[in-house]
């Protein structure tokens, strides 16, 4: 592979562009669904391919092909130009690119056992074991459990004389009962909703959610929340488990902070955001101990890799510092915008699709407080647990959100579950009322593995690590 | 036929050398131009070839599949043993009975040239509409040709290509914004034109906008919003598989009255007035399915693994196999009214016109409750006149009780192609539709 890309990197400098690079992936990826006792889905697929960009002329231009063959690789040459020259003669561009250095690099997940050696029937057993534990539950008639595998081999090389090879291993599991009432159903799922929790590393992860070990209490539960009251509708406090957290990152502080989406380039898609340049240092995001961080280091987070996808470095920087707004997520092409350097957020779904600013893992730092302690100290609201249910404006503002289930909390106790819990606020003013968060030995990492963005559509992982933590004031119970 | 008889004679092979009892080849290919801007400025221009093979193979009653876009031998017969490879691990399926047979139907559409000149110029034309008006565009211009093959060793052989255009279009000025969208086999200069004229005089007021309180309003909904509920009750419930498992608002509602008389809903796969299909990802022949009529629920759709297990007739509408989702409608039409869409603005006292919506979740599954936010272009409607823009709402809504108090439904219709789904749907006129909160700082 390695002599195919110089092979393309020399033609691209042959034809003179200004700046080009090609990325090659092949993607191995493993997926299992068992359904009730059945395993209704077990499926591998191999997708390996190429794809140029290229600036030249004013324009850029990028295409792809799955095809290696000599002639082939040329013609998605001249494409990439052709397209790159097309859009040149609609308006010619500045080519603005932050500098950097040529790097020669390597990256493999750290990890014990790769996913993909482990026999098909171990996790497939691993699967029919964990969920057959929830056939005495009779209400809930469906029992299903998850794993998915993705691993992303790739080659990048530039222009500028970089090439870096990384090796992304990928992978994650969860299981879910859903109980089925006359007018409806309800839905309880471990480690998370959608299929599990994801992480960058090896089958050792799967192993650690002890999927068995949860099964019945999540059976439990569904029928638990079948039987529960509705959740009433008012103003309260809430505590936020640390997956629901993790979303409510993911929505009102990961998006917003896209440099792309600032500069309009998915406003007729996702949206924009209601942040721009000015506001760095200076916008009040959240109250005093909210600190948050856009960290691609973090070991076993769903958003770690060594190199983006333009070639810079895996970073650590500063989001939110002490409740204000200190940065955005950038690329080469973003960043000299606002006088700064690319953090090192491009990345690409696959080999047929132009990098796009991404969230890495966007972490909420941890409090001081132990969960029994902030429980105790709130004499009325609501924990929230499992996501169910998201919505958020195009400018990122309005929220709303559905968990799987609500306990109340009364006199610092907690007590009774509801059903259907919703909340709903607006982003500023929600993180400004952040008043409590729980220690490090609560902060979990969470990975999102079907984050949307772009046309054509792009999948991404990222991950979020937080703990739990106490909002005040918040509107619950929005139903009708 | 010489694309069609090239992917058969691959599959023929398969079939010869499988040791399966039954064996399904689906090829997926796609050439696809896609040209996004942003103020007024070309940002991303990209061109994808690729072929994706699934096959899928039946043992006994186990089932494997794997998938590769290696379409030489070699992918293909190492694809083959990884899916005989796990149907050996599998375990007995009882529900499965058989894959389906159809007659052979080989439908050819002339594929369209890529050619990124010509996307260049459909964009230069908007740029220009867009400084013309003084606003900028933002959107995204996409032309692709597609080609599927299904075949199985019963003798299906179902085969189409198809070609698509479709137009994605924000116009913006400062907090204004208007939106139009566009989805045909040709998209037609004097077409795009209408629809960037459109959108930059919604993103143009000489009033900022406005914010009202939230409360149950009388609205009107353009057709991408009632677009974005269809695909919001297709997710919710037409599937065969969640009728069966008492997971759809249907199940019980059969030949019960769910909306108001006007609402009728229908998938048809071979309807050319949409963006027909033709057969599933099978190879099943679609078949006409009215999911409700005249407000009352009438059926869903099924797959060939559904079908068996509610001992009905298979409808053609699987998903490519297998998958957890079950059968989908991805031709789905509501049909049209009699109102113009004036005189159904005019018959508002006071209320919301609604463009379109935006990030729309489910809040309640069998009440089809909904969550989302208006978005480019919500006004206010006063004394039956669209008054000043305003800003966006957050909904939460029950798409039933909506269609229950739908008064009036546009005579025309529009047809958009969202990722794969076609949707034909009129602008409607609902009674008090449930807005729960604004956006604002």
């Amino acid at each position: 592979m390695k002599d195919i890309i110089l092979k393309i990197i020399d033609l691209l400098k042959l034809k003179k562009v200004i700046y080009g690079d090609v990325r090659i992936v092949l993607r191995k990826s493993e997926n299992i669904k068992v359904k009730n006792e059945i395993p209704l889905v077990v499926t591998t697929n191999d997708d390996c391919g190429f794809g140029v960009r290229v600036f030249i002329d004013g324009g850029w231009g990028f295409s792809s092909s799955s095809d290696f063959k000599k002639g082939s690789i040329e013609k998605v040459v001249n494409q990439a130009i052709g397209i790159a020259k097309a859009s040149g003669s609609v308006n010619k561009n500045k080519f603005i690119f932050g500098e950097s250095e040529p790097i020669v690099g390597a990256y493999i997940t750290p990890h014990q056992i790769n996913p993909l050696n482990v026999s098909l029937e171990d996790k497939i057993n691993l699967l029919i074991n964990a969920t057959s534990k929830m056939n005495r539950y009779k209400r809930v008639k469906i029992r299903q459990g998850f794993i998915r595998i993705f691993i992303d081999e790739k080659i990048f090389a530039n222009t500028e004389n970089s090439i870096i090879h990384q090796k992304i291993i990928t992978c994650g599991s969860g299981i879910q009962a859903t109980a089925i009432g006359k007018d409806e159903y309800q839905v309880r799922a471990y480690p998370n909703s959608f299929e599990g929790n994801f992480a960058t590393g090896g089958y050792e992860f799967i192993e650690s959610l002890e999927l068995e070990n949860h099964s019945e209490r999540v059976a439990e539960e569904a029928e638990e929340i079948m039987n529960a009251p509705q959740c009433p509708s008012g103003i309260m406090d809430i505590i936020i488990d640390s997956s629901q957290l993790a979303l409510q990152i993911h929505e009102s502080i990961g998006h917003p902070i896209e440099l792309d989406r600032v500069f309009g380039t998915e406003a007729s898609y996702a949206g924009t955001s209601f942040i721009n340049p000015a506001m760095m240092n200076q916008l009040r995001y959240g109250s005093e101990i909210v600190n948050v961080y856009a960290d691609a280091t973090v070991p076993e987070a769903l958003g770690t890799f060594g190199y983006d996808d333009e070639g810079v470095p895996a970073q650590r920087i500063p989001i939110i510092e002490k409740g204000t707004f200190k940065n955005f997520l950038s690329s080469r092409e973003t960043a000299p915008l606002i006088f700064k350097k690319s953090n090192g957020t491009m990345r690409a779904d696959g080999w047929q699709n132009i990098p796009l600013i991404r969230m890495t893992n966007i972490n909420l730092e941890p409090g001081e407080w132990e969960l029994d302690n902030l429980i105790a100290d709130t004499k009325s609201g609501l924990y929230l647990e499992t996501n169910s249910s998201w919505s958020i404006d195009d400018k990122r503002i309005n929220f709303q959100f559905s968990t799987e289930l609500a306990r109340e909390i009364k006199d610092g106790k907690l007590g009774k579950i509801y059903k259907n819990p919703t909340y709903t606020g607006i982003t500023t003013k929600f993180w400004n009322s952040c008043d409590a968060i729980c220690n490090k030995k609560y902060w979990k990492k969470w990975g999102t593995p079907n984050c949307g963005k772009g046309e054509p559509p792009q999948t991404m992982y990222v991950g979020h690590c937080t703990s739990p933590a106490r909002f005040r004031n918040v509107y619950v119970g929005v139903m009708k | 036929m010489k694309k069609y008889k090239k992917l058969k004679s691959l599959a023929d092979k398969i079939f010869k050398v499988s040791k399966a009892d039954q064996t399904e080849v689906l090829f997926a290919n796609t050439n696809q131009l896609l040209t996004r801007f942003s103020k007024n400025s070309v940002h991303q221009n990209v061109m994808t070839m690729d072929n994706q093979v699934f096959i899928r193979v039946i043992k006994g009653k186990k089932i494997g599949s794997a998938s590769t876009n290696r379409i030489d031998s070699e992918g293909l017969i190492q694809t083959l043993n990884r899916a005989i490879e796990i149907a050996d691990l599998q375990k007995v399926d009882e529900k499965f009975q058989s894959l389906p047979y159809e007659k052979e139907c080989v439908i050819e559409e002339k594929p369209v040239k890529i050619n990124p000149i010509d996307l260049a110029n459909k964009v230069e034309t908007i740029i220009e509409i867009a400084v013309d008006q003084g606003v900028d565009a933002f959107g995204a211009v996409k032309r692709e040709n597609g080609e599927i093959g299904i075949f199985n060793s019963l003798g299906t052989s179902s085969y189409r290509t198809s070609t698509l255009e479709s137009l994605n279009l924000v116009m913006m000025n400062g907090e204004l914004s208007g939106y139009g969208a566009l989805s045909a086999k040709n998209l037609e200069m004097s077409d795009i034109e209408r629809i960037a004229l459109n959108a930059s005089k919604k993103c143009k007021s000489k009033y900022a906008p406005v914010s009202v309180n939230p409360g149950r309003y009388d609205v009107f909904l353009e057709e991408y919003a009632v677009i974005t509920m269809l695909m919001m009750l297709n997710y919710m419930g037409f599937s065969g598989l969640k009728f069966l498992e008492g997971r759809s608002f249907l199940s019980g509602k059969i030949g019960k009255k769910i909306t108001g008389n006007d609402i009728t809903i229908y998938d048809d796969g071979m309807s050319e007035k949409g963006l027909p299909t033709y057969f599933d990802f099978e190879g099943k022949r679609k078949k006409k399915v009215v999911l409700i009529e005249k407000g009352i629920g009438k059926a869903v759709v099924y797959d060939s693994y559904t079908a068996n297990l509610g001992k009905t007739k298979n409808t053609g509408h699987s998903l490519p196999q297998p998958n957890l989702f079950g059968p989908y409608c991805l031709n789905i039409f509501m049909k049209s009214g009699n109102a113009d869409v004036n005189d159904m603005i005019s018959s508002i006292k006071r209320g919301i016109y609604v463009t379109r919506f935006h990030y729309v979740n489910v809040v309640h599954p069998r009440k089809t409750i909904m969550t989302g936010m208006t978005r480019d272009g919500t006004f206010l409607i006063e004394n039956g006149e669209i008054t000043k823009p305003i800003k966006n709402l957050r909904f939460t809504q029950s798409i039933l009780e909506a269609f229950k108090n739908a008064k009036m439904l546009s005579k025309k219709t529009k047809l958009l192609s969202l990722e794969g789904e076609s949707y034909v749907a009129p602008a409607i006129l609902v009674k008090g539709f449930n807005f729960t909160g604004v956006s604002e700082m």
